[in-house]
Parts: C-alpha cells; structure tokens; sequence
C-alpha cells in the first residue's frame, strides 16, 4: 500500500510539472493570432 | 472525530514528498528536453517560414531553433545570404518552388547559399535581423538583406510589437552582440515603457525560457509531434504537427483583375499616398528632442527616424554587410496618383536611400520600371517580378562580397 501511495504522488507529481511547463508556454503566447493584412 | 475526519484524502492517499519529488524532476526534466530540443534542427524541408509556421497560426520560431536551422542548411565555407525583412522578401503570392530566392540561389551558384527568414508584416529590423546577427558570429561570410517595407516605418532596435518576442529571446539568452548605442536606447524604452505591462510580462518570460526553456520545448513538440495552440487558419485539425502542412501561398495565379480589386482600388491608391506622408512625416523627419531627456537622450544624435532605426537596429559592423532593397508599388496604383504626387513618389527612393547609404547601407532601388504583371497586388512581386528582383540583386550581392573581401584574390563570382 506504501508503495502504490509513493506511485501514484510521484506520478501526478510528474503531471503536474509537466502540466506547470506546458503552461508557462501558452502564456507567452498571445491570446489572438497576427492577422496580415496587405493595405 | 472520526478517524476519516483526522486523515483528509490526500493525506491518505498521497506522499508529499513523493509528490514534490515528481513535480521537481518532471519540470526538471522539460527544462532540460527544451534545451536538448532547442540546440537541434526540427525543420524538415524548410523553404520560408510559411503561415502555418509563423505567428498568423500562433507558431512562435525560437531564437534558438532558428540558429539550429541555420545551422543544419548553411556550410560555414561558403557566403551565407540571410533574407529577412517583410512579406515582399518572404515572397508572398509566390509558390514555394517558384520563390524568388530560390531564383537566387540558382543565379548566385554555389559559392553562395541563401536562407529566407523574411516575415509576413516584419519591419526592417525585425525577425530577420536578429536572425541574421546571432548567425554572424557563426558565418564570418554574411550578407543580410532587408526591405523597409511600403511603409518605411521605422521601429526601435527590439521591433514595433508582434516580432518583439523574437528580439527579447534572443538577447535574454545571450545570441546578440553587444552595442553600445543599442543599449542605451534599450535603457531609455525600459523607462519610457515603465507603464507598459505587456512589455514587462514579455520581458519576464523571455528571462524565463533563457532557464527553462519552455517556449523552444513545447514549439519543437507542435512541429514534430502534437500542436496544441487552435488558431483560425488551422481550425479543427489543430492538434495535427505544423511539420504536415504545406506552404499554403495560392495568390500567384490570380488574373489580373482579381489581383487589383476595384472594390479595393481607392483604398490602395490611399495607402500609396500613405507611403509618401509616411516617410515625409515620419520616417525621414528630424526627431524632436524628447520633453524631459533633453539633449541626454539619443535623439540629438541621429537626423532622422529612419537613420536612428537602422544604426540603432544594426550595430556598426553589421551594416555594410546589410542591403537594402528599396520596392516600388504596382504601377496600377502608382499610376493613378497625381503627376506632383507621382513625382514626391518617386523621389522618395533616392531621398530614402540617401539616408541609408549616409548611415553605411548599401541599397538597390527594386521595380521602378516594372509592368502591373511583375505585382501580385500593391506592394507584392508576382513570381515574374521575383525573378526579375533576383536577377538585380545577385550582381549587387557579389560586388558586395568582393567588397567585403569574402571572394579569394581575383574571384569575381
């Protein structure tokens, strides 16, 4: 039972930073995209 | 109280430290596959940085994963041409396999290899210019071309907005030479932007991925593997990897009377009056002394916008190395002006390279004498006019290189 509680914090652990990474990129991202427009 | 009430859930079903430790290493271990990821070429077949690899799809390149690119293309042995600048050198209405710098290329031979980093709406310094600088110290043998665009605006050294990203990036991981000049202008926007909050988050994250390396991660994963970023043009197949779409450029085939719209003929007309206040209001005017920097400031010691942008964008050595394309409109619009409008038109070109070659930038006035075929609308060269483009600047381009001393004794091409 240790083992599967170690387990399982330590893979929702990995989520989360993974999770935490991910959104650190979309918020350097702006929230509408360049339109080009020629004139 | 009751044993369940003493030991919420996630005391008894999670290990703190366990989880901690998963957190820690999991981030740990994205900083470190965002570095791995940012120092190796994810580009395949990589003709320009098309729309669905460039910021209209929300697909911002990293600093780092252009330097990659450049890197796996170009032979350090042999003269480099970097294209940057607006969509006219990016070759919008032009087919990848009809791009003028693949014309170039084929008319500049071997010797020389030329790379499109040009940007649909970059301004001169934009993008490009970056590129091209973090590129020198890797490529002694560089020629950078840059257009100031229809509107000859003229932006501070990190750009007007959209590209800034692309300038914070690459100075917050070191990739830029140092300038003096550039650094003080630096100093005096970080003051007169002190309100600016988006400036101050821009600055923040790109001092951010310089350690973490979040954007070069997650940019590389949306190319090669998975996007995760939906934007208008990629609609419900956003999830698809960038690398799987194609160079999506159609206009070039559009008859003439699609390029020229009537129901957008008076706006365009404006637009190439536009050009002419532009550039006598703006671009080539002295700069008024700022109200509370007096004459400290760098304003005293340029004569104009456009002279303070380029030597301010460009450091001195990177400047005669630089050319600069001066692109005429289509004569469809250009023709409809008035005879003392035409006129203030076209001596635009000799008044806006005067600036330029005073401050160390060799020019090349582009399509003057063009026909309304070589324009795909007002200011885009149709592939005709690309070509006829290429076949202008690849002389220039290596008497450039024989001035610069990047030909062997008595090589001429």
């Amino acid at each position: 039972m240790r083992m599967v509680r170690f387990l399982v914090s330590f893979l929702l652990g990995c989520l989360i930073g993974l999770l935490f990474h991910y959104v650190l990129y979309r918020m350097s991202l702006p929230v509408e995209p360049f339109i080009y427009m020629t004139f | 109280v009751t044993e369940q009430q003493k030991n919420p859930f996630y005391e008894r079903y999670l290990a703190p430290y366990a989880l901690f430790l998963g957190i820690i290493l999991s981030f740990g271990a994205c900083c470190v596959a965002g570095y791995v990821a940012s120092h190796r070429n994810c580009f395949t077949d990589f003709e320009r940085f098309h729309y669905y690899i460039n910021i209209g799809s929300l697909f911002y390149p990293t600093a780092l994963q252009v330097r990659s690119l450049a890197k796996a293309r170009l032979d350090p042995d042999k003269i480099v041409v970097v294209v940057g600048g607006s969509s006219i050198l990016y070759g919008t209405g032009q087919r990848p396999e009809h791009l003028w710098t693949r014309k170039l290329q084929s008319l500049l031979g071997d010797r020389y290899q030329v790379i499109n980093f040009a940007m649909p709406g970059a301004h001169l310094t934009e993008f490009g210019g970056a590129a091209a600088e973090i590129l020198s110290c890797d490529y002694p043998r560089l020629i950078f071309l840059t257009d100031p665009g229809p509107a000859c605006t003229s932006p501070d050294p990190d750009g007007l907005g959209r590209y800034q990203y692309f300038f914070w990036d690459a100075y917050s991981k070191g990739l830029l030479t140092h300038d003096q000049p550039r650094e003080e202008r630096l100093a005096e926007l970080a003051v007169d932007r002190s309100n600016n909050d988006k400036f101050a988050e821009l600055k923040t994250q790109m001092r951010l991925d310089s350690c973490l390396y979040f954007r070069d991660l997650w940019t590389t994963i949306s190319y090669r593997r998975a996007a995760t970023v939906w934007s208008p043009g990629v609609g419900s197949s956003f999830t698809k990897a960038r690398q799987h779409y194609r160079d999506p450029d159609v206009n070039y085939s559009l008859p003439l009377d699609m390029r020229y719209p009537a129901s957008d003929n008076d706006i365009n007309v404006e637009a190439v009056r536009g050009r002419i206040q532009n550039s006598r209001k703006y671009a080539l005017r002295p700069i008024p002394r700022h109200t509370t920097r007096d004459d400290r400031g760098s304003e005293g010691r340029y004569t104009s916008f456009l002279e303070r942008s380029v030597k301010l964008g460009f450091p001195e050595p990177f400047r005669k190395r630089t050319l600069m394309p001066l692109t005429h409109e289509s004569p469809y619009y250009v023709d409809q002006l008035a005879s003392h409008e035409k006129a203030a038109y076209n001596a635009l070109f000799p008044a806006t390279a005067h600036v330029l070659e005073q401050a160390g930038f060799p020019t090349i006035e582009i399509g003057r004498d063009y026909p309304v075929s070589a324009f795909c609308d007002r200011g885009h060269l149709s592939e005709e006019g690309g070509a006829r483009m290429a076949e202008e600047l690849a002389p220039k381009i290596r008497e450039m290189a024989q001035r610069l001393g990047y030909l062997p004794e008595g090589g001429s091409r």
